[in-house]
């Protein structure tokens, strides 16, 4: 076979992700691949991840949902209402499915202060849930902040004891996506990447190398302000942001190149510090988030 | 015919979790109750926080509003900082408010409501579970294709906010002083570019779909009612060169038009789970102890009223006080103001692109006092939206936040009066009680916010019941 | 000054070297690399104490007294670059600061004061450090003796501290 000479492929994070969902997508159509099953749970939080996931461009949410997987179960977006559609969640039960859980696990009063649902007149808490299908589940996505470590939910002093969903399944393999929220690139390139060839090589906190391995800081275009030492003293300012708090140094995501909203835009872009929203501990580690006290420069003894 | 209850528990398609409970005889409505099924307990969590902080952190109490709170954390943080913000800076933040209102608006009808009235056969997830479905197969497919269409006109509007705000949702631009960063040609006309295409969807779409809704369930227009006491805090409004877009803040009860005076904001807990020295109290003044012993408590939502009485807020509240809308007040009235202020919205944005003058940083180097006090009141999305805060030793020391679902889902009160949507349901006749879509469409006309309403717990005692609603 | 930050640097670099080789002849059975390290870390404690002394002459000609930091002047304009490597302009060893628990603690990074940790005895400054954006690291605020929390968090990474300005003792 008559080999052509293609010019080289562009290897930046977003366009591994890009190529994975569409050589996912035109495997699916291809018969090489079956969509999966797909249960969305949201748990004590804001529910901002689905929020964000809609915001998704290549693939975008209606792609996904076409051909990627079936969606079976989603507070926010499902027609049926009340024991209907707590029943299609115990109806999950019986069959091969991908658990994505947003949100964090309430704990307290036996996890009472997050009832997702009723079913046969009882309540169904998160925790129950949670336990549940994570028992049953194929794979295992937690996708934000609260589900990878509490998050906000479990911010001081975590009035509704909330924990990360690792914490309630403590034996399951799960794969992590940290972020408040979860960018729609780092869920749907997964999600993709385990349709097309399994689960994505993680790092030892269960967060795919893929978006989750290099600083912030060491892809910052301000990074060369840092070096120099010219740090900003106000938001709005055009050099590195250290000094007002950034948390870009002990960050781990792909933000400088993917960015947010089809990349439109970041925080850094923004002339913001990045809070470490997608560190484990945020947001009472990552606290304070702006600070315009910080010494800048100490005067010389 | 005996008395029945129906539970539905969990209402999907809305922001949060929140389970009904409502009694019916003669299959009409005769009691109801609305109760959040989440707690976070945020205002307990911001408690010895660096005051600038809360901006960023209040936001992440509601994933579909997220900028509604920065908005009212900013202005809280300005009246206590005691800072002016430039007009300029008023301006962008105010475009940010606009994206977030449109991104909320659109998904709201299409995502959330639309399932109530259209069958979208694209997927199974959407299958509803009653059978009153009533539009002609042409216009219902033809809302149905739009539900998709409105997919990445939503998503464009949230990419707005971004190119002034970093990311959306939980946005980094709203600021002290207006936004963060500053305005250029090029994001202007990025914006602008954008805005074209969301306007076209708002005239060509959003409208025409939902009159079509409107016709085919006129009895909506019957439904869904409530008190008719309504009340904003004010958007887009008192701009120095501008004067006022929207409306101003403003309380309209029984065919009188009064204006809006913040003194009379009450919280009352006769029926919440809480305990306090006074069971009504003023938003600034008391942050309740919990209380789950209270035999007559429901739920963990509080009652907010003004001067006494409940209040509906939202864009029905605002179009009519604003004099743009005199229809009525019902459910599907609630579905048209939402459709008519989305466009609405776009115009202003519109309108205040123009003022803005690229180039201004608004930002400064700010300092906190050791203590302060203030508050920001602000009408967003889903109505009134205030935030109290104090400032002690440089942190703050007291954080109160009232959402506008807090105003719409708050429980009754010493003085008899429900909740405005428990009053919305009361005398609904249910068709179906063992499919009662009704109940799920009124609810959802005042587009239920259950991560904001019910964010605030505060620990204490050990919770023994076994349902917490 | 310059000279001081290559004595420094080269002080800094022998330290590694010696906790490397302390690291290796604790692991090692091999009897002639044993021989060797023992020569080697000789080798280096006299290259340390020659550059202490070296140092030493270098702060008395050079530097002013240590300051309390009441006597520093907060300097808000960037009139100058800051240094981001580990280049310190503190004086060392030989005229050492002492900080007791109370003074370490004015050091919190603020309003012009110096960012201050302290590790096993020993204070570094951090008011540069990339990890410590804000005065502030994962929840701990400078100005405190963190021996306890570095030995939980960074367990058998005492090489992490070879790369941060030490400036004196605690006491």
């Amino acid at each position: 076979m008559e080999r052509y000479l293609l010019p080289p492929e562009e290897l930046s994070n977003e366009a591994i992700a890009e190529s994975l969902t569409n050589t996912a997508t035109e495997k699916i159509r291809n018969g090489l691949l079956q969509k999966k099953n797909l249960v969305y749970l949201e748990l004590n939080g804001c529910s901002g991840n689905i929020i964000s996931l809609l915001n998704g461009s290549n693939p975008d949410f209606e792609y996904t949902l076409n051909s990627m997987v079936n969606l079976r179960y989603c507070n926010s977006l499902m027609g049926a209402e009340g024991e209907q559609a707590t029943e299609k969640l115990f109806n999950m039960l019986d069959e091969d499915f991908i658990l994505a859980v947003e949100g964090a696990v309430a704990l307290k009063n036996n996890g009472l202060y997050n009832v997702i649902g009723s079913f046969k007149g009882n309540p169904l808490t998160g925790l129950e849930a949670a336990t549940m299908l994570g028992d049953k589940a194929s794979h295992i996505f937690a996708v934000g902040a609260c589900a990878t470590h509490g998050g906000m939910s479990a911010a001081k002093p975590n009035p509704s004891e909330s924990v990360g969903l690792q914490q309630v399944l403590q034996d399951k393999k799960m794969t992590k996506l940290p972020g408040c929220p979860v960018n729609p690139g780092w869920f749907l390139g997964t999600l993709a990447h385990l349709l097309l060839s399994g689960e994505p090589e993680t790092d030892n906190l269960d967060r795919p190398l893929l978006f989750y391995s290099t600083l912030i800081h060491d892809r910052c275009p301000r990074r060369p302000f840092f070096d120099r030492g010219i740090f900003a003293e106000k938001l709005g300012d055009k050099t590195c942001l250290f000094k007002l708090g950034c948390r870009g140094p002990v960050t781990r995501t792909d933000c400088p190149t993917r960015k947010w909203n089809s990349g439109v835009n970041w925080p850094i872009g923004d002339d913001t510090p990045c809070i470490g929203c997608a560190q484990f501990g945020f947001p009472d580690a990552m606290a304070p988030f702006i600070s315009f006290d910080t010494t800048r420069v100490v005067k010389d003894e | 015919m005996s008395k029945k209850r129906i539970v539905i528990n969990p209402l999907t398609r809305i922001s949060g979790f929140m389970e009904i409970d409502v009694t019916i005889e003669h299959n009409k409505v005769i009691d109801v109750k609305t109760k959040g099924n989440l707690f976070r307990g945020f205002e307990q969590m911001l408690v010895g926080r660096s005051p600038f902080d809360s901006v960023y952190f209040t936001q992440r109490i509601c994933g579909i509003c997220s900028a509604a709170h920065s908005m009212a954390s900013s202005l809280a943080l300005e009246d206590a900082l005691n800072i002016e913000p430039l007009e300029q800076g008023r301006y962008l933040r105010d475009i940010i408010h606009c994206c977030e209102f449109l991104q909320n608006h659109i998904r709201h009808t299409y995502q959330y409501t639309a399932p109530d009235f259209v069958k979208i056969e694209q997927n199974p997830l959407f299958q509803a579970d009653h059978q009153d479905f009533r539009l002609p197969k042409a216009i219902n497919d033809r809302i149905a294709k739009h539900y998709f269409d409105s997919l990445p006109i939503s998503r464009a509007s949230h990419q707005m906010l971004a190119v002034l705000g970093g990311k959306a949702p939980h946005n980094h631009g709203v600021f002290i002083g207006g936004i963060t960063t500053q305005a250029t040609a090029e994001k202007i006309v990025h914006l602008d570019s954008i805005l074209q295409k969301v306007t076209a969807f708002i005239d060509e779409k959003l409208l025409p779909d939902v009159y079509d809704i409107a016709k085919y369930y006129p009895d909506y227009f019957r439904l869904g009612g409530g008190y008719g006491n309504l009340l904003t805090y004010g958007a887009f409004n008192h701009y120095k060169e501008l004067g006022t877009l929207y409306v101003d803040p403003l309380i309209s009860t029984m065919d009188t038009i009064e204006p809006f005076d913040e003194t009379k904001i009450t919280e009352k807990i006769d029926y919440s789970w809480y305990k306090a020295d006074e069971s009504t109290y003023q938003p600034d003044k008391i942050a309740p102890e919990p209380d789950q012993e209270k035999s007559k408590a429901y739920s963990w939502v509080k009652a907010p009223r003004y001067d006494g009485k409940p209040m509906e807020v939202g864009p029905l509240a605002r179009l009519i006080i604003s004099g743009a809308y005199h229809n009525g007040i019902s459910a599907m009235d609630r579905t048209i103001a939402r459709a008519l202020e989305t466009k609405k919205i776009a115009e202003i944005m519109k309108l205040l692109l123009k003022e803005v003058i690229p180039g201004v940083d608004m930002q400064k180097k700010y300092q906190l006092p050791e203590t302060a006090a203030g508050r920001g009141l602000v009408d967003t999305t889903r109505g009134a939206l205030g935030h109290w805060l104090k400032i002690k030793d440089k942190k703050l020391s007291f954080y109160q936040i009232i959402t506008p679902s807090t105003w719409d889902f708050s429980t009754r009160d010493d003085q008899g009066y429900r909740g405005v949507a428990e009053e919305a349901l009361i005398g609904t006749p249910i068709e179906d009680p063992d499919n009662p879509a009704e109940v799920g469409r009124i609810l959802r006309s005042f587009d239920p916010c259950m991560s904001c309403a019910t964010h605030v717990y505060v620990p204490g005692k050990q919770v023994k019941t076994i349902k917490v609603f | 000054m310059q000279t001081i930050g290559m004595i420094r640097l080269q002080m800094n670099t022998l330290i590694t070297q010696a906790r490397h080789d302390l690291y290796t002849l604790r692991m090692t059975t091999d009897e002639t690399i044993k021989q060797l390290l023992i020569q080697r870390l000789w080798d280096t404690l006299s290259s340390i104490h020659f550059l202490n002394e070296l140092l030493a002459n270098q702060a008395s000609m050079t530097m002013p007294m240590y300051q309390h930091p009441n006597g520093l002047i907060p300097n808000m304009v960037q009139t100058q670059i800051p240094p981001i490597t580990p280049t310190p302009e503190s004086p060392m060893v030989a005229n050492a600061i002492q900080l007791t628990i109370e003074e370490l603690a004015q050091y919190d990074g603020k309003n012009g004061r110096a960012a201050y940790v302290a590790v096993d005895g020993i204070v570094y400054d951090v008011t540069n450090n990339r990890a410590w954006a804000a005065a502030t690291h994962f929840g701990l605020t400078a100005g405190r003796d963190y021996t306890a929390e570095f030995a939980s968090c960074h367990a058998g990474q005492q090489s992490l501290l070879a790369t941060v300005p030490v400036v004196g003792r605690l006491v």
